[in-house]
């Protein structure tokens, strides 16, 4: 209720062009939508630097130049506009199936400091799982990515895919029945 | 196999996957600079030394708690119009579109009173208001039939409370402490009259603990004679008894210009349901249960006044055209 709260007090800031409310809305939703254009663009890092900087500019524009809703929320609208983003970036750049899978241990920035062999099990991990993630279809990676990384809730995540609640929840189990099925076939031929 | 917890703990290393935090600086500087294209920020308006920012707060609550604003709205509008309605539906009659609404109040009313007083009281109440119907619909001049009907049916539902009230009342008088005690003058009758001029005294004063036979009579506690005094219940000298306390009696036949006949009768069976009310309030039952009986004959007597009026009436008015045509006839010939 209280980050509700603050969600709406920071939209109005934001329509009224205040510098402060964008720093904030800047930091707040940064790290998400990062991730969130990062594995849908197949671990592309550049790219994703990209476009997670034309979401902010996309999403400052649309509230100074439309007179929205006070009841919208202005989480799922940089989330509307982070996947339209991504929607238009591949329809620009056909060649998808040409995108190279990075080899990203060495760019990913991992909070662990100072414990090598600690950052060194953890890149193993994450390598693999982005590996997972990847071989997922679309829109299961989409979902995981809003529900475990994001931890967006079922009712977020349907305003942002403009699906029904059950339809979300039908969704992730799916995904999640999907990704578990990968690690183990994988983890069982090794 | 992985379990979903597994498998979200798995899925939660994901989390670390972060932009870098130089680039995340040089982003928030370009981003600001791109915005504003090189103009200075605007300054927060103010007013005087007032932040107009204050009164976002006011907006964003109102915008957050629309939903339940609406609702406490909608709730007052349905709210609103039921006492409207009701308050409107008090001075209806049989007939009239709020009529239903009157006595599905009176009946909602008397299923919410749980002591056995108060629903004699209300019963009361209702008792006055069918009377107060009754007058009204009397004073229609609408037609025969209908009214005749509506007049009935009133008279039936007001004979039908009363007598819920009357045996509300002998039941919290037979299970509940005595009432007080009032002193009542009564008028004497014929006998006791020529009692007292003879020289006897013979005035009695009649207390509420007065108890009554099986005949219905009724004795005086600590009066001197012990002379039984005719109750209401039986006897004609009761009936005028009553009609000399009451004094009030009296039954006129006022012929209209019109020719219909009015019953004026001086006995208002509204204010003796009020002089009834408030007896029952200084807890005195058994007179209260007198008023109710007058209030009832009262109201036969107009009822019966009135039928018989209807068909007086036409005999009236027509020995009144009768008369006067004679009496034209009479005057054109002088």
């Amino acid at each position: 209720m209280v980050s509700k709260f603050k969600d709406k007090i920071l939209f109005l800031k934001l329509q009224d062009k205040d510098r402060e409310a964008f720093v904030r809305a800047y930091d707040l939703y940064l790290d998400n939508i990062y991730r969130f254009i990062y594995f849908k663009l197949n671990n592309n890092r550049e790219e994703a630097e990209d476009l997670t900087s034309s979401v902010f500019l996309k999403a400052w524009d649309y509230i100074q130049n439309n007179n929205l809703d006070n009841s919208k929320s202005i989480k799922s609208l940089f989330y509307k506009i982070a996947r339209n983003s991504v929607i238009d970036h591949y329809r620009q750049n056909k060649e998808r199936a040409n995108i190279v899978l990075e080899n990203c241990a060495d760019k990913l920035v991992i909070d662990e400091a100072n414990n090598p062999h600690k950052i060194m099990e953890l890149t193993a991990d994450l390598e693999m799982l982005q590996k997972f993630m990847q071989e997922l279809k679309d829109e299961y990676r989409e979902i995981i990515t809003l529900r475990y990384l994001n931890e967006l809730s079922i009712a977020e995540i349907a305003d942002i895919l403009d699906k029904s609640k059950s339809n979300v929840r039908v969704l992730l189990f799916r995904a999640q029945n999907a990704l578990r099925k990968l690690i183990n076939q994988k983890t069982n031929i090794k | 196999m992985l379990t979903d917890k597994e498998l979200i703990t798995k899925i939660s290393l994901l989390k670390k996957v972060k932009p870098a935090s130089i680039w995340r600086q040089r982003n928030r500087a370009l981003l600001l600079n791109q915005i504003y294209n090189g103009q200075p920020p605007e300054k927060v308006k103010t007013f005087g030394w007032f932040n107009v920012g204050v009164i976002w707060p006011f907006k964003v609550i109102i915008d957050s708690y629309r939903p339940a604003l609406v609702s406490v709205f909608i709730f007052i509008i349905i709210f609103g119009s039921g006492l409207l309605g009701l308050e409107a539906a008090k001075n209806t009659k049989p007939g009239d579109f709020l009529y239903l609404a009157k006595i599905a109040n009176e009946k909602t009313q008397f299923a919410l009173t749980f002591n056995e007083k108060e629903k004699a009281k209300l019963g009361l109440e209702f008792a006055t208001n069918r009377a107060k119907e009754l007058s009204e619909v009397l004073a229609e001049p609408a037609n025969q039939e209908n009214k005749g009907k509506t007049v009935e049916k009133l008279v039936i539902n007001f004979k039908e409370e009363l007598n819920a009230v009357k045996l509300r009342l002998e039941k919290i008088n037979i299970a509940g402490p005595k009432p007080k005690a009032v002193a009542q003058t009564t008028i004497p009758t014929k006998e006791q009259t020529a009692k007292s001029n003879s020289g006897e005294e013979n005035e009695e004063f009649f207390s509420a603990n007065s108890s009554k036979d099986k005949a219905g009579l009724q004795y005086a506690e600590g009066s001197a004679a012990n002379t039984p005094v005719n109750s209401k219940a039986g006897s004609e000298e009761a009936s005028e008894t009553k009609t000399a306390t009451s004094s009030l009696e009296q039954n006129k036949i006022v012929a209209s210009s019109t020719g219909e006949s009015k019953v004026e009768t001086k006995t208002n069976p509204e204010e003796i349901l009020e002089q009834a009310k408030d007896l029952l309030t200084k807890d005195d039952y058994s007179a209260t249960l007198d008023k109710i009986d007058e209030a009832s004959q009262a109201v036969s007597q107009v009822s019966s006044g009135e039928v018989k009026g209807v068909n007086e009436s036409a005999t009236t008015s027509a020995a009144n055209a009768v008369d006067s045509s004679g009496a034209t006839s009479s005057s054109e010939k002088k």
